[in-house]
């Protein structure tokens, strides 16, 4: 064995009295478990943006409702088969109603209610008078009685009406 | 121990058997290899229980570790907190090893690294004997190290002597002497190749040596 071999195989023995302390095992769980909440804490640091980028996401891509049309009535009075352009109408024709951006017609004679729906009604103009139409939009209650007091009642509880007017002879 | 080339006073050997002609395994390769086998800490990892995993780590290799960091960085206290935090570190990267060859070659990585770091915070010491690519005399020739130098007193002076070693040789030195890794596990643990640091290895064989040599006031 040359000199070079025995001062390797010496190298193998070198600090071979030398043993970690008795309690080494312990202190390397006691290190453990102190860093393992620390360590959660970084997650939360990774998590914070990836939380405020789902909560922008979500805001942009989260489906709104889209706006509602402005409020606007449409009447349209036929006679027979054949749709009158003015608003005069006589005995027997129909009247059909159109409310946009509405939550109900209402439809009333010489300012007395006479029926209502939701989006479009087609009454049968079967006595003269002053016929009044009007849509409305929020929180109503439904139109029972005389024109004005309906009126008053959908002002007062934040609501909005656009009405029109039709003569029937 | 008679650092003599033994075989001058020994009687001839019988004619070598060209199939034997690899050298007989180091003493520290044979230690080596009876902790290469990572079957249970597979077994742990593949059950998901990382405490099983680390405790078999500890168990199998905290003493050869820790004798391997105390003979880098020479300090009792240090190596205390180094070998402590090497273990840490691991248990930490377990999800890493699974693609690793050996637990022993993953975990000398770790602890070179954490070694390198201390001695860097350390700085204690100033002259070094050799250097990565100081010119040693690479030659073993029969210049007598001790003729009589027993075991106990060479295994002294080279702590000593890997003490005066550059943190890099020392590193290299002890991978492969004093825990028997080959220069391929070698080249992995320190990511450098495996002939540099079988160059570093030969170079430092001669200073040290030359460094018992002088401690043990040539003979014993």
């Amino acid at each position: 064995m040359s000199a070079h071999d025995r001062i390797a195989d010496a190298i193998a023995d070198v600090g071979a009295d030398h043993k970690p302390p008795g309690d080494w095992e312990a202190k390397v769980w006691a290190q453990i478990a102190r860093e393992q909440p620390a360590s959660r804490r970084r997650w939360l640091w990774w998590l914070a943006p990836a939380a405020l980028a789902a909560v922008a996401a979500a805001f942009l891509l989260w489906p709104r409702p889209e706006p509602r049309p402005p409020l606007a009535v449409a009447m349209e009075v036929k006679a027979g088969a054949t749709i009158k352009r003015s608003h005069d109408a006589t005995l027997g024709d129909s009247l059909t109603v159109r409310g946009t951006g509405a939550d109900a017609v209402w439809i009333y004679r010489d300012d007395r209610h006479i029926t209502r729906c939701f989006e479009s009604c087609t009454v049968t103009l079967d006595a003269p008078g002053r016929y009044q139409v009007v849509v409305v939009r929020g929180p109503v209650n439904p139109a029972t009685g005389v024109l004005d007091d309906d009126l008053a009642a959908v002002k007062k509880a934040g609501g909005a009406y656009v009405m029109d007017e039709l003569e029937v002879r | 121990m008679d650092l003599t080339d033994a075989s001058a006073a020994a009687p001839a050997p019988p004619p070598a058997d060209p199939a034997d002609a690899t050298p007989p395994p180091s003493v520290a390769e044979v230690r080596a290899a009876a902790r290469d086998d990572d079957a249970e800490l597979h077994a742990a990892l593949r059950a998901g229980d990382r405490r099983a995993a680390l405790t078999w780590l500890m168990r199998r290799h905290g003493d050869p570790l820790y004798r391997w960091i105390r003979a880098m960085v020479r300090d009792a206290a240090l190596a205390d907190d180094v070998h402590q935090q090497v273990f840490v570190e691991a248990y930490r990267d377990l999800d890493r090893f699974e693609a690793r060859a050996s637990s022993r070659t993953w975990l000398w990585a770790i602890a070179r690294h954490r070694c390198l770091d201390a001695l860097k915070g350390e700085r204690r010491r100033n002259a070094h004997l050799a250097d990565d690519e100081a010119g040693a005399d690479v030659a073993d020739t029969s210049s007598p190290v001790g003729e009589r130098l027993d075991h106990g007193r060479l295994t002294a002076a080279l702590e000593d002597c890997l003490d005066e070693l550059a943190p890099a040789v020392r590193t290299a030195v002890l991978l492969r002497y004093q825990e028997g890794f080959s220069f391929e596990d070698m080249a992995r643990i320190c990511r450098e190749k495996a002939g540099t640091l079988g160059t570093r290895v030969a170079r430092a064989l001669p200073v040290l040596r030359r460094c018992v040599e002088q401690r043990t006031g040539g003979a014993a």
